[in-house]
């Protein structure tokens, strides 16, 4: 998973903990603030209860008064005073108490003052009724004091009973509020749980995701890595990282086993790779580094011999990437080392056919040819003496005799001429085979030269040299439109030559000849081709037509040695181009060739050796 | 007019070939050159011929050298480096007169100073009409190279 902003997996484990924290603390302080809610209107609703059971308490203490009073009253014994001495002596400090209590309750410190005056009032009441009865009996209370008496307890009663109402509505108030706030809590509680659960959720799958990606990434480095050192086993490559700064040298194992060396023979350092070198190429190959270190050379890449444990020397080819400091000082240089050793031994072989293939084609221009000046000359020298002898031995016809004469006739001017004549032809045929064998060879060697080439020039040229053939055998030639190259020019003449002289030579000679030169564009060819409505190639000639000295069948009344398509061939393929025909027997053939389409700015520049070995020849 | 025989010289041919020595020697006497030719056969024959360890060195201020190149000891390049390498044999004029056509040849023996290259067509007319132009050219273009005294 990509990250925006530039955001690392650090900063966002980071900010996840510090959502988590302060949820946490919120969530927190709201519980706290809740159980410091509750734990207020806990002790507000004992508050209340206090205040309830006080008031109670003081109103059946009134009541008690009152009760023993009248029970004094009535019996005018003394024990009924005993409930009434002690509710008396208690309630005192109780309405101290509650108006303690309730001292910072302005309306009920009031009421509370209101219910002394009452009390007070009954007290008063009360204590001159003991007196007045303790002094002059139990008639001295009239019955409209007593009338009075029970108005006041009463008041006092109902007074005491609102005020107990009223708290009690209170509570339930405050019970109801308590109730609220416990379903805002358990509200807060839920919505807390499932943002709490919400965020680990999130995060836990971020964190999962986040892991899994770097478990990925790493996997992948794994596998890439493991790709990669199963293919540098495969290729059997050698892996070194060559340290300037302290001349030390990795190796890898196979570094090492490509030299013949176990992991732990080798110490290493860049000397011990350097005195493995092989003494003729250390000044070479230390040369091609310098260049890359001082950044002569773009790319590193070199060839030596190093030495292997068995004693053999090996072609190891080094290449490598250098890296370097800021001051442009190179720091390191890591690369491969591959064994070369069977490539180079093939160049080798190849470098000694071509020489073989070089002293093979000089023997033949040279060696070959002159048993032929012996044999041509002699032979000539030869028909000169028998003409001589002819000459001799013409006066004395008589001499010699009719008969024998006939004989000698024979043989001076029939046999041994006809013998001559055999020996000569076969000699320029020899010869001509051998020119043909040198030209052939020395198309490997001729340096391409390429320029911009209009093709329709070269078609005339070549058309212009077969002028005479042409309007002899009056063949209608027809040239499309043709494009301008970049080719060799002479190497392009000769392959139409060849094409249009066999376009030319091969037709038939009951149907007037049509040859036709076309050209069409792939995306990286241009293909020429050239139509006749000739004899056509029979299909089992179609291999022969491009082997050298070898002809189709049906060519037998034209001469030709089978070596211009052997050329033209052998010539594309130099160029990089191709050759093949569509043919049917009697109907025609249509020759085509490709030529890669090719800038200047890629062209060799002229080469001073120009030599083409060409040669016009028969088809096949 | 020049008159084509006034100066006598001597053809020293260096080939191996017996048969192309005897094609060569009676087609320049057919071309009119009536002048003693000298055939040596290999190229040790040669070195004898020009340096001979013993001996005052000749004059050879009168000798055209024609002069193959494949020998089988030491070959006609030599022949002509050595030859052209020393003052006194160096004016001496080389016609090389060999089979080969072989641009590197031809190159190597200008080179290394020779005055002619010649092909040896196995043709005979063209042989025989290319020896005895030769033959004629010998006769009247002398020594193509600047005269000593200028030179040394």
């Amino acid at each position: 998973m990509r990250l925006p902003w530039g955001i690392t997996v650090k900063e966002v484990y980071l900010a996840f903990f510090a959502v988590i924290a302060i949820a946490l603390c919120g969530f927190i302080m709201v519980i706290y603030g809740q159980y410091e809610r509750v734990q207020q209107s806990q002790k507000y609703t004992i508050y209340q209860y206090e205040n309830i059971r006080q008031s109670r308490m003081i109103l059946s203490d009134v009541i008690d008064m009152e009760t023993g009073v009248r029970g004094f009253v009535m019996s005018g014994q003394p024990r009924f005073l005993e409930p009434y001495d002690k509710a008396n002596a208690r309630l005192r400090d109780e309405i101290f108490a509650l108006r303690n209590q309730t001292y910072y309750e302005s309306n009920s410190f009031a009421e509370t003052n209101a219910w002394l005056e009452q009390i007070e009032a009954i007290q008063t009441l009360l204590a001159k009724q003991v007196t007045r009865v303790k002094a002059q009996g139990r008639s001295a209370i009239s019955s409209a004091e007593m009338e009075q008496e029970v108005q006041q307890m009463d008041r006092l009663r109902t007074t005491v009973e609102a005020a107990v109402d009223k708290r009690l509505v209170l509570l339930r108030q405050q019970v109801e509020l308590v109730d609220r706030q416990r379903n805002n809590f358990l509200y807060i509680l839920i919505f807390g749980a499932v943002l709490g659960v919400g965020i680990l959720l999130a995060g836990t799958v971020l964190i999962i995701r986040l892991e899994s990606e770097k478990e990925k990434a790493e996997d992948e480095n794994r596998r890439s890595e493991s790709r990669f050192l199963a293919v540098m086993n495969g290729v059997n490559d050698g892996l070194y990282e060559l340290n300037f700064v302290n001349d030390s040298m990795f190796m890898s194992r196979e570094f090492k086993a490509m030299l013949g060396y176990d992991e732990d023979e080798l110490e290493e350092t860049a000397e011990t790779a350097i005195n493995l070198i092989h003494p003729d190429d250390v000044e070479g190959s230390l040369e091609v580094r310098r260049d890359y270190i001082t950044k002569k050379t773009p790319f590193y890449s070199n060839v030596f011999r190093m030495k292997h444990k068995d004693g053999t020397w090996r072609w190891i080819l080094s290449r490598g990437i250098g890296t370097w400091d800021k001051f442009g000082q190179i720091r390191s240089l890591i690369g491969t080392h591959t064994d070369i050793s069977e490539q180079k031994a093939r160049e080798e072989d190849l470098r000694q056919l071509n020489a073989d293939m070089e002293a093979f084609t000089y023997i033949t221009s040279h060696d070959m040819r002159s048993p032929l000046v012996n044999l041509k000359g002699f032979s000539h020298e030869l028909a000169i003496a028998v003409h001589e002898v002819n000459e001799l031995l013409e006066p004395k016809k008589d001499q010699i005799g009719a008969p024998t004469w006939a004989k000698l006739e024979t043989i001076l001017k029939h046999d041994v001429p006809e013998a001559l004549g055999f020996i000569g032809n076969a000699v320029d045929r020899m010869d001509t085979l051998t020119t043909a064998i040198l030209d052939l060879s020395r198309i490997g060697k001729y340096v391409y030269h390429d320029e911009r080439v209009n093709a329709r020039d070269v078609v005339d040229t070549c058309l212009g040299a077969q002028s005479y053939e042409i309007t002899n055998k009056g063949v209608e030639v027809k040239v499309g439109a043709l494009p301008e190259i970049v080719t060799d020019r002479s190497a392009l003449e000769q392959i139409f030559s060849n094409l249009i002289d066999n376009a030319v030579k091969y037709l038939r000679s009951d149907e007037p000849g049509h040859i036709e030169i076309t050209c069409h564009e792939t995306g990286r060819d241009y293909i020429f081709s050239v139509r006749d409505n000739g004899r056509g190639i029979a299909p089992e000639d179609s291999d022969r037509v491009f082997n050298i000295f070898r002809r189709a069948r049906n060519t037998g009344d034209v001469r030709g040695l089978g070596i211009g398509m052997a050329f033209v061939k052998a010539s594309l393929r130099r160029m990089s181009g191709a050759i093949w025909f569509e043919s049917a027997l009697n109907r025609g053939t249509t020759f085509y060739f490709s030529l890669p389409k090719k800038t200047l700015e890629i062209a060799r520049p002229p080469a001073e050796a120009r030599k083409a070995a060409g040669t016009k020849g028969g088809r096949g | 007019m020049i008159e084509p025989y006034a100066a006598p010289f001597t053809v020293v041919m260096v080939e191996d070939d017996p048969g192309h020595a005897a094609l060569i020697r009676r087609n320049l006497q057919r071309g009119g050159v009536i002048n003693p030719i000298t055939l040596l056969s290999t190229g040790t024959q040669a070195i004898d011929y020009f340096f001979p360890e013993s001996g005052a060195p000749q004059d050879h201020a009168d000798t055209v050298l024609m002069l193959d190149l494949n020998l089988p000891d030491i070959d006609g390049f030599e022949i002509l480096r050595r030859l052209k390498g020393d003052e006194r044999t160096k004016m001496i004029p080389v016609v090389v007169l060999t089979t080969t056509d072989h641009p590197k040849d031809i190159d190597r023996c200008y080179a290394l100073g020779c005055n002619a290259f010649m092909t040896k067509p196995v043709g005979y007319e063209a042989f025989s009409e290319a020896i005895r132009k030769l033959g004629l050219t010998l006769t009247v273009v002398r020594v193509p190279h600047i005269s000593d005294d200028q030179h040394a």
